[in-house]
């Protein structure tokens, strides 16, 4: 059989379809945002966009939301993670199954599946009151991120000879908790923070639980911006991709300072 | 409950998984400060064991006592053992100080005593300057030396050893066996090391278990088990044996037909029946060039291979129809025999080992 020939032209062709696919519509955006003002370029729809006070509010209020999701995702996830691995590995096929379910059931449906459930007229009326709701919203954004941080956790976990680490430590005295505390959860720093920023991109971008649930969060007040004004919203999108490339560089410098993990 | 003087008790142990029984009723009792050596094949049970006296493994039946103390059903963290393992199981995220200061923090030693303890360990180990040190940044050898000094930081009751030379290379194994050696001497620490290793086994303990299909077979020191093995099994696990089928000749003076030659056994095995078919194991080592001394078998052998092994010289010896293989220790001032020559070789009857008696009449 005759080697394969290289092809660079065609490669080049397909490279430069595919960046042109992405970045065009970017670059689109990036000037139809630098041109409110009709005699030239300026950062006049930033200046609006971060001069609103409404704007701080929902980022802040999603930031928060997205750093919650990520203690409650860690704290649920590693010690159900390491224990599948550990004890019950005839269990792991039935809880990735499991955490895969939020993304083939769509958030509308989770989100009336929790006012039906959790109502003002419930058992438990997690909606009667902002900051229950808050937590409630809190809850949503860690099952829809479940699907992701699991399967980084569980790749972390897959990484390293958790049975004999396990087994050195219990050696040396320690019980379950130091174990997963000072053995298990320091070796998984790179898969958590892999998985805290995927969750952030998902919480930060989110509209549909936040908007039924009523929660000033930054996916509803981008949907109102995109439908009031023209030139602000496309600020608001590079500034939402800035933040997210700005989350990839921040999990890549984490990542190479783990220390050979 | 405390039973007489010995410190490691094992009493009728079984494990089984499932229908299959992987260590069948052993028992054994170790003294305290003695280095024992579980020795066999893969799956013989060994590493088992060893992780049953860890705790790592439940018993399916039978005691395990340390120090008179009933430890069956205890967690690892209550035995108070230390434990190397094959794959060195360091903390990955933890320097070198932390790993050996890792089960002084869980036990609440303060910052000072823990200081110390890691300098001492350290300074017994020889891994001074490298307690900053994370164990990607260390060679195999110095991570293992690091497992050890983890291990015995607590100051265990008894060091589990399983294969921890197994993954390092040659010169690091023989000199890492040794400091591990000394360092159990001047420790005067009871240790139980499994290995696969005949040769490591032989050189480091003062007992060796040899195990096959999760029985003892024999629990003898290395001498006893080389030169006097219980069962043909350990004759040719334990060291290179030349496997010889022989037919009883005279019964009275002992002679035997060893492929159309007469050759003699020691005294022991004179008497029996005449025509039976006696299978004898004979050490390599037993056999040299020359004539040898009066009484000794002699045999004249065409050289089919030589081996150089550096100290020692392997020929593969053709005698009638048998294959004799043949270890002399390398002399500069001694020719090499070429291939095809022919040789005279001698052994002497009482280096015959009879390993199986019931092998029929010929």
């Amino acid at each position: 059989m005759a080697p394969l020939k290289p092809q660079p032209l065609a490669a080049w062709a397909i490279f430069g379809i595919a960046a042109g696919f992405f970045t065009i519509p970017l670059i689109a955006t990036v000037i139809f945002s630098l041109s409110m003002k009709r005699n030239g370029w300026s950062f006049e729809a930033y200046r609006i966009v971060l001069s609103d006070s409404s704007f701080i509010a929902a980022f802040g209020y999603s930031l928060a939301q997205a750093i919650a999701a990520v203690l409650i995702s860690t704290l649920l996830i590693v010690p159900a993670a390491y224990w599948v691995r550990l004890y019950l590995p005839a269990m792991k096929q039935w809880v990735e199954f499991i955490t895969l379910l939020p993304l083939v059931i769509p958030s509308i449906i989770l989100v009336f599946g929790y006012l039906r459930l959790y109502n003002s007229a419930s058992w438990l009326p997690l909606t009667s009151n902002a900051r229950s709701t808050d937590a409630l919203l809190s809850f949503g954004y860690v099952t829809l991120a479940m699907p992701y941080l699991y399967r980084t956790i569980d790749a972390g976990l897959r990484a390293m000879d958790v049975r004999t680490l396990t087994e050195a430590a219990q050696s040396l005295g320690a019980g379950p908790l130091n174990i997963l505390i000072r053995v298990i959860l320091p070796c998984l720093r790179g898969s958590i923070l892999n998985g805290a920023f995927l969750t952030l991109a998902i919480v930060m971008g989110e509209f549909t639980l936040a908007s039924l649930l009523d929660r000033p969060a930054l996916g509803p007040y981008l949907q109102l911006i995109g439908a009031n004004r023209a030139y602000e919203p496309a600020a608001l999108a590079v500034i939402a991709f800035s933040l997210t490339w700005f989350c990839m560089g921040f999990f890549q410098y984490f990542s190479n300072w783990r220390r050979g993990v | 409950m405390t039973t007489g003087s010995s410190f490691l008790e094992l009493v009728s142990v079984q494990k089984s998984f499932g229908q299959t029984l992987v260590v069948k009723d052993f028992s054994l009792t170790v003294e305290k400060g003695e280095f024992i050596s579980f020795l066999g094949p893969s799956g013989c049970g060994k590493t088992t064991l060893l992780r049953m006296i860890a705790g790592f493994e439940t018993t399916s039946a039978g005691a395990i006592r340390m120090a008179g103390v009933d430890v069956t059903g205890k967690p690892p963290r209550e035995r108070q053992i230390g434990m190397v393992f094959q794959a060195y199981a360091l903390f990955p995220a933890m320097n070198v100080f932390d790993n050996i200061a890792f089960g002084l923090k869980i036990a609440k030693w303060n910052r000072r005593q823990i200081a110390d303890r890691v300098a001492e360990m350290l300074s017994l180990t020889q891994l001074e300057g490298l307690s900053h040190r994370f164990p990607f940044e260390l060679s195999g050898g110095q991570q293992q030396r690091v497992a050890l000094a983890r291990a015995l930081a607590l100051r265990p009751q008894i060091l589990l050893l399983d294969e921890p030379l197994s993954a390092l290379d040659a010169k690091i194994r023989v000199s890492l066996r040794e400091e591990i050696r000394q360092l159990q001497r001047k420790l005067g620490l009871t240790t139980i090391f499994v290995t696969h290793d005949q040769e490591e086994a032989l050189s480091m303990s003062d007992r060796i278990v040899v195990l096959d299909k999760g029985r003892a077979e024999q629990i003898a020191t290395p001498h006893q088990l080389y030169n006097a093995p219980a069962s043909p099994f350990i004759a040719e696990f334990v060291g290179k044996l030349n496997r010889l089928t022989m037919v009883r000749g005279a019964p009275h003076t002992g002679e035997l037909d060893f492929d159309g030659l007469k050759v003699t056994a020691n005294s022991s095995l004179h008497g029996g029946h005449e025509g039976a078919r006696l299978i004898f194991g004979l050490r390599p080592e037993a056999i040299a060039f020359g004539e040898g001394p009066a009484g000794a078998n002699r045999l004249s052998a065409i050289v089919e291979d030589v081996d150089f092994l550096g100290s020692i010289l392997r020929l593969k010896l053709r005698v009638g129809n048998e294959i004799l293989f043949m270890d002399q220790f390398n002399n500069r001032r001694n020719l090499i025999p070429e291939r095809q020559a022919q040789v005279e070789v001698y052994f002497m009857p009482e280096d015959l080992m009879l390993l199986d008696e019931s092998a029929g009449t010929a």
